[in-house]
């Protein structure tokens, strides 16, 4: 897979022109909430450390390849698609343990949100697991 | 051949030609032909297939 520079160069400036412009309504004209500016800094400071690495990717041959093996190593790919499925079983079991401790301490507004969260998830998993079989 | 030479060649990590070597890790049939092909020889040749 090649990277395409171009594409995330002009991809990354939009999301620093964005967070710019959230940081300097919110923070400096006060014309947005705070949360706003806080989220464009981010975004600033992301976009400035993504754009540094295009940088760095254009100049150092040696630095885009390694980077390219990084991105496109299928263990690494393998590992990192583990890791997600891993977070997502957790997560799942972490919910239920804290669903049944609110009910427990009546605290219903948590078990409500958690509820959501967990029945959410569980749908999402089950619709992509029947859209892949079907597709993949 | 070194394993950097060899993850050079097809195009990965050193660390996944280690696991590899140490059967940590089982290559995709992508790989497992692309290293097969670096030395020249088949699949079969260059991995042992256990069931």
């Amino acid at each position: 897979m090649e990277i395409n520079l171009r594409h995330r160069t002009f991809s990354y400036v939009i999301i620093l022109i964005v967070g710019g412009m959230l940081f300097v309504l919110s923070e400096i004209l006060g014309r947005i909430d705070s949360f706003w500016g806080g989220l464009g800094l981010a975004l600033f400071i992301l976009a400035t450390l993504r754009l540094f690495q295009v940088l760095r990717l254009k100049t150092s041959k040696d630095y885009a390849k390694k980077w390219n093996i990084d991105v496109n190593d299928e263990r690494y790919i393998y590992i990192s698609k583990d890791a997600r499925s891993k977070a997502f079983y957790y997560s799942v079991i972490i919910e239920a343990i804290l669903m049944i401790i609110f009910t427990t301490l009546d605290m219903t507004e948590y078990t409500k949100i958690l509820s959501c969260l967990f029945v959410g998830q569980l749908l999402i998993y089950f619709i992509l697991y029947f859209v892949l079989r079907k597709t993949s | 051949m070194t394993q950097k030479d060899l993850a050079d060649k097809v195009g990965v990590s050193r660390q996944t030609i280690i696991s590899i070597e140490k059967g940590n890790y089982t290559p995709s049939l992508l790989l497992a032909y692309r290293i097969a092909k670096t030395f020249g020889k088949t699949i079969e040749e260059v991995f042992i297939f256990e069931d």
